[in-house]
């Protein structure tokens, strides 16, 4: 009986050691991120851990405050949004990014808020950074807007 | 090639569908102490006084609810319910698919009757979203679902990875993107999504089971405008994200619908008698975690690809597109994917109103989630009703003048799923 490795329980210890992982297909050459144990494209399970370089693309930003209709407008008005990994979610927006290794994922991205969002929106796509994030009591992956190189 | 399905192996009609009022059980005295038995029986009730099919006759039955642990207390939520509708001692199966759900329930039952096992089979899908059970005493006591209500979206995501990314982005993927693809400014795309809002109330306000039963002109008027655009503009219609505004965001409700559907032997003994069975040419389904981006787009071109290859039909045959819209922006995507208007001329559409059921193109005549209501595990049957109510000319309020022969259904939902159904008069 083959033995399979605890890939998220793996992932989340890489974590801890300051690196950001994802495995790679030995098959095809598909880089899944978060870790899953069969490649995407070819099936394949041979999978190889990688550490992620943390360069990104972002390709679509969102400014999405509220996920239900029930909520008062006075709710509305006295709410800041609250805190998304211990950041304020002003700072940051629902994103879609494109990791340098090939994988696209929904995410965050930190450094964009309501004052810039529409002006970075339409400048897509703009480069962006992986970085970790401290949640209670276990580590998650964010992405920075650092601004544009000069 | 993965996930291309084939044609059912045998013919599939519906007979009956039966659809409760879909609201506020602890809003109205008169609903007060409404159960999921009480809200079944009476869709299942209907459902076989439409046809003439009763429990004894009927050899199983599929039972769709999204939130059977928080809102009803309930495991194998399917097996308490066989007694209320004459059933006990049949076959049930439950499933759980999120906002998809009432369509799976669909297909399992289609699947069920094309395969040959059984000629008569029930699907029926309930919610009841608004309240929630007190602990240890009996379901006909109930509270409002206060807190609860806020547990179930994250619900629904990968909890080992995905749910920590903060990426909900859902509400928002395809205003973006179709702004950009086709160069609309933030305020044509607000424009868009308002008409919508007032084109699917128009379609909820003559319908009897919906929650929003007056037009919004009416409702502008109770908050002093007599200008439709400039309330939806307003406080009163806030902005829950960039595009998403209060009135374009599902209306969680209670409620159950069901359809009896049986084999083609059947539906000729049941023609002979006068019952009007529509045929479910189709069942396609696609899944897709929810990270994926676009992943609404992403699945349902999947089921729409499918189901035309399955039927040959095209967006140009669709005569009525039914759709889960908890989102509004889902009937602009779909009236689009499905090419059942041109590309990139959808907002256009919309903003002339020509999506209510008295319009060229009619989107959701029941009002949609929005404003017929979203009772989850009910809704696609809702959705299943209206359409075969439609095509048989006895829909209440919202009747299409000229009856449709072809309706495409699209369901999405869950973790998320997309379907696909094709009905033929």
């Amino acid at each position: 009986m083959k033995k399979y490795e605890l890939f998220v329980k793996k992932w989340y210890e890489n974590l801890e050691e300051g690196k950001i992982t994802a495995v790679k297909c030995n098959e095809c050459g598909t880089v899944e991120f978060p870790p899953v144990y069969v490649c995407r494209d070819c099936s394949g399970t041979d999978m190889e851990w990688i550490e992620i370089s943390g360069n990104a693309k972002i390709l679509d930003i969102m400014d999405v405050k509220y996920m239900s209709s029930s909520i008062s407008v006075s709710e509305m008005q006295g709410s800041t949004g609250g805190t998304s990994n211990g950041v304020s979610k002003e700072d940051s927006r629902p994103a879609v990014i494109q990791l340098e290794e090939g994988p696209m994922l929904n995410t965050r991205i930190y450094g964009v808020n309501s004052t810039n969002k529409e002006e970075l929106w339409e400048k897509l796509p703009l480069d962006c950074k992986a970085f970790i994030v401290q949640k209670d009591g276990f580590k998650t992956v964010g992405f920075m807007y650092e601004g544009e190189e000069e | 090639m993965y996930n291309k399905v084939g044609k059912f192996a045998r013919r599939v009609f519906i007979a009956g569908v039966g659809c409760t009022a879909f609201g506020n059980t602890l809003e109205n005295p008169e609903t007060v102490g409404t159960t999921e038995g009480d809200l079944i029986a009476e869709a299942v009730a209907e459902a076989m006084d439409d046809c003439g099919i009763y429990g004894p006759e009927i050899q199983a039955f599929y039972k769709g609810q999204v939130l059977s642990d928080p809102t009803s207390d309930l495991v194998t939520p399917a097996s308490p319910f066989g007694k209320w509708i004459g059933m006990n001692g049949k076959q049930s199966v439950s499933n759980d698919e999120g906002c998809a759900t009432g369509y799976i329930t669909l297909d399992l039952a289609c699947t069920d009757i094309a395969s040959g096992k059984h000629d008569i089979v029930l699907a029926v899908g309930v919610e009841m979203a608004q309240s929630k059970p007190i602990p240890d005493v009996s379901g006909a006591f109930r509270q409002p679902i206060g807190d609860t209500a806020m547990r179930i979206g994250p619900m629904i995501e990968d909890r080992a990875y995905t749910r920590w990314f903060g990426g909900r982005v859902g509400m928002d993927a395809y205003p973006s993107q179709y702004r950009k693809r086709y160069g609309l400014s933030a305020e044509e795309m607000d424009k868009t999504l308002n008409c919508l809002i007032a084109n699917s109330r128009k379609n909820a306000a003559g319908n009897p089971r919906a929650i929003y039963k007056e037009t919004m002109e009416a409702t502008a008027k109770k908050a002093g405008y007599d200008d439709v655009e400039k309330f939806l503009k307003s406080v009163f219609n806030p902005k829950l994200s960039e595009y998403i505004r209060k009135y374009g965001m599902e209306a969680r409700t209670e409620g159950a619908a069901a359809a009896i559907v049986v084999s083609e032997e059947i539906a000729e003994k049941l023609k002979e008698k006068g019952v009007k069975v529509i045929e479910v040419l189709c069942c396609t389904a696609a899944t897709a975690e929810i990270s994926t981006p676009n992943i609404e787009e992403v699945v349902t071109k999947e089921v729409l690809e499918e189901a035309y290859a399955i039927t040959g039909l095209s967006g140009k045959d669709i005569d009525l597109l039914m759709t889960n819209d908890f989102r509004i922006p889902s009937q602009l995507l779909t009236m689009e994917l499905a090419g059942y208007v041109p590309e990139g001329e959808g907002w256009k559409i919309i903003c002339e109103g020509e999506t209510t059921y008295d319009g060229k193109y009619p989107v959701n005549v029941n009002g949609g989630r929005c404003h017929f209501g979203h009772a989850y595990g009910a809704s696609g049957l809702a959705d299943i009703y209206e359409a075969v109510k439609q095509m048989r000319g006895e829909s209440e309020g919202n009747q299409m003048a000229k009856l449709p022969e072809t309706v495409l259904i699209r369901g999405f939902g869950g973790g998320q799923n997309a379907t696909a159904a094709i009905f033929k008069a």
